[in-house]
């Protein structure tokens, strides 16, 4: 039941966390979930399907739900597909819109009552299957890391994956294909996360179905004949945790990105603030007529401090765990030149077929 | 000179891993801090201002009982190069005694943090020393030239009545939200001001769990979102005043006073009397409190 009858009639009940909220909210005022889902799930009296979609930061997560419901919409590979509440088209919206501009979609957030959600129901037209009602979060990729360093740091993660009916976890393909460890740890993380959230027996094997999808592959195109293969090559420990823990999961890959170029951006070095004063204290001459308030009154404060050694935030330590920043020559931006989807919507049959 | 912990929150690529997370902290940051640091602190495009130097400050208690006051600005292009600038927080992590030789003011503190951190947005270790922070002359003179609004008095009165009772605030287009929340603070007992959380110049964010957020404005379209969290707006920059919003009644007397202090100058007489009040106080004794200064005051300028 989401909406409670009786004394706490004025309640709306989080679909995610079981939080009671006002009648009138929006947001669960606890982990931020849209409530709009709650009433409109209501209506539908069916169990929704949470599938999540996970992956490190940067690895695609916007861009891949973006195109995988844009697809859906124009009712690719059989499937038919309504978006329930206008809420649901802004993440296809916001990923189409930014590609037809050659740019790529805004970086999301960590604030949880900024991430996009999609609630979609969705059927198979020739099979004659039920509706199954989808929601899929578009969750913050640093804020999963920060959930898998320390547990309850985002109830509303842990909640998503302890809710889910199954999972999709993107794994940068160019990354590991190049050789670097950290997708292949950053996805053993994740399983062993998720591992830990359904908290089994040693005896017992997690029956979620997981997607792991080999995103970017267009960088390593030999990934798509044969994405298991790759995996063990090149991601051997999440194949281990895998074939240790998981009962359900298959492979696969796919690309977005038909071609890339690469242009340059200038005057990338670090700017210190022009509101600061300059290293000889004294203020900064100004073209706008009027300083900031922050501007003033660091000025003033300054003029009344009493003389500070220079302790800043350097450590007294040489040892560097920081790149330094790229000099302005080496600062690159890609340009998604054009789009070439392949196999966005393959993982995604897979779970619909499995949940 | 007062020690803090300290620790910066950023967004960069390291061997380990990528994006927003703190990068760098002091020793005495315990992981709990650590993990409430994180969910609290603004990533990526939570600042109103778009401006290479717009700056934030927020100030919050934390759950271990310690207070962090963080001052975020802009380092750059984020480098993914995904649009938008990377927003780069330090942080202060201050017991409540020290904490207090700031007088409570985040403003206070997250000045001092700028000047103490100067304009270093590069790392060279994880492993922070600990902060000195300078503070202020408590001696000095009180000041106010005004925060901006269409109607400074009124709106400083129904702000100070609004925390007081507890209630959440956003509170958009003043001109000077620094001032304005310094007088807010300055309006309460010092008792009751630690338990303020505040924010200045960050975009309101449910998972933040600020009471009183200063902002530029906030888009029509976000206005339900916040009166669903049961967070009221005062657009304080609108040319329409404060209509006949209640004042709280259990502390209209304490308010009206104090306001009406302000409203005559009499800036030194608000802060030595409130400045003074270190017991904790409910709300309902406020009224008896600002009637007993009126009329101490109003002895000792008489005998004078």
């Amino acid at each position: 039941m989401t909406t409670m009858d009786g004394p706490l009639a004025s309640s709306t009940v989080c679909l995610i966390c079981g939080t009671a909220n006002s009648r009138d909210a929006v947001l669960c005022r606890d982990c931020s979930a849209p409530l709009a889902l709650v009433r409109e799930i209501a209506i539908q009296r069916r169990e929704p399907r949470l599938v999540s979609v996970v992956g490190e930061s940067n690895v695609g997560k916007t861009v891949y739900i973006g195109f995988l419901l844009d697809m859906l919409s124009q009712r690719a590979g059989d499937f038919e597909a309504i978006p329930k509440g206008a809420y649901s088209i802004d993440i296809q919206q916001a990923v189409i819109s930014h590609m037809s501009h050659r740019t790529f979609p805004p970086k999301t957030v960590m604030e949880a009552d900024q991430w996009y959600w999609a609630y979609y129901q969705v059927r198979r037209r020739a099979k004659g299957n039920d509706w199954v009602d989808l929601v899929m979060p578009d969750m913050a990729g640093e804020a999963l890391a920060a959930e898998m360093a320390s547990p309850k740091t985002f109830r509303v993660i842990s909640n998503l994956v302890t809710k889910s009916s199954g999972t999709l976890l993107l794994v940068d393909a160019g990354l590991a294909a190049n050789g670097s460890s950290r997708p292949d740890f950053f996805a053993l993380k994740m399983m062993s996360y998720i591992d830990s959230m359904n908290g089994l027996s040693q005896d017992q094997r997690i029956k979620t179905p997981v997607a792991v999808v080999l995103a970017k592959a267009d960088y390593c195109p030999e990934c798509f004949d044969d994405p298991e293969g790759f995996v063990e090559a090149n991601l051997n420990r999440l194949w281990n945790m895998c074939q240790s823990r998981f009962e359900n999961v298959e492979y696969f890959a796919c690309s977005v990105v038909g071609s890339l170029g690469y242009a340059t951006s200038k005057a990338q070095t670090l700017q210190p603030e022009r509101s600061v004063m300059t290293t000889d204290h004294q203020p900064v001459e100004h073209e706008q007529a009027a300083r900031s308030e922050w501007e003033r009154r660091f000025a003033a404060d300054a003029g009344g401090m009493e003389e500070i050694d220079d302790i800043s935030a350097d450590g007294q330590t040489a040892m560097p765990s920081a790149e330094s920043m790229p000099a302005e020559e080496d600062f690159v931006v890609p340009i998604p030149l054009h789009t070439a989807l392949r196999g966005v919507l393959e993982p995604f049959e897979w779970i619909i077929d499995q949940i | 000179m007062i020690q803090a912990d300290q620790a910066i929150f950023t967004s960069i690529r390291t061997h380990t891993g990528e994006g927003y997370r703190i990068i760098a902290a002091s020793s005495g940051v315990t992981v709990d801090e650590r993990s409430e640091l994180t969910r609290r602190s603004p990533s990526h495009d939570s600042l109103c201002s778009s401006a290479d130097g717009a700056v934030a400050v927020i100030g919050y208690a934390l759950q271990s009982g310690r207070y962090c006051v963080s001052y975020s600005r802009y380092a750059g292009r984020e480098q993914t190069a995904r649009g938008g600038q990377r927003v780069y927080t330090h942080m202060a992590i201050l017991d409540d005694g020290r904490y207090r030789k700031f007088q409570y003011s985040p403003v206070a503190v997250g000045l001092s943090l700028a000047h103490a951190v100067g304009q270093t947005l590069t790392l060279k270790s994880e492993k922070l020393s600990v902060l000195e922070l300078t503070v202020g002359n408590p001696d000095a003179e009180p000041k106010c030239s005004g925060f901006g609004t269409a109607c400074d008095e009124e709106w400083l009165m129904r702000v100070v009545s609004a925390v007081l009772g507890g209630r959440q605030l956003v509170v958009a287009g003043a001109g000077s939200p620094l001032e304005m929340l310094e007088w807010v603070l300055r309006l309460l007992p010092l008792s009751m001001r630690a338990a303020l959380s505040s924010s200045i110049a960050a975009k309101w964010s449910a998972g933040r769990g600020i009471q009183l957020a200063f902002v530029d404005e906030v888009a029509r379209q976000k206005r339900p979102s916040l009166a669903g969290h049961g967070v009221e707006l005062f657009d304080v920059g609108s040319d329409v005043g404060p209509g006949e919003s209640d004042i709280d009644s259990r502390c209209a007397g304490y308010v009206r006073t104090l306001g009406r202090w302000w409203r005559e100058d009499r800036l030194s007489d608000i802060v030595a009397c409130t400045n003074k009040l270190t017991r904790q106080v409910d709300i309902v004794e406020l009224d008896d409190l600002a009637r007993g200064w009126s009329e101490k005051l109003q002895q000792v300028a008489e005998s004078s």
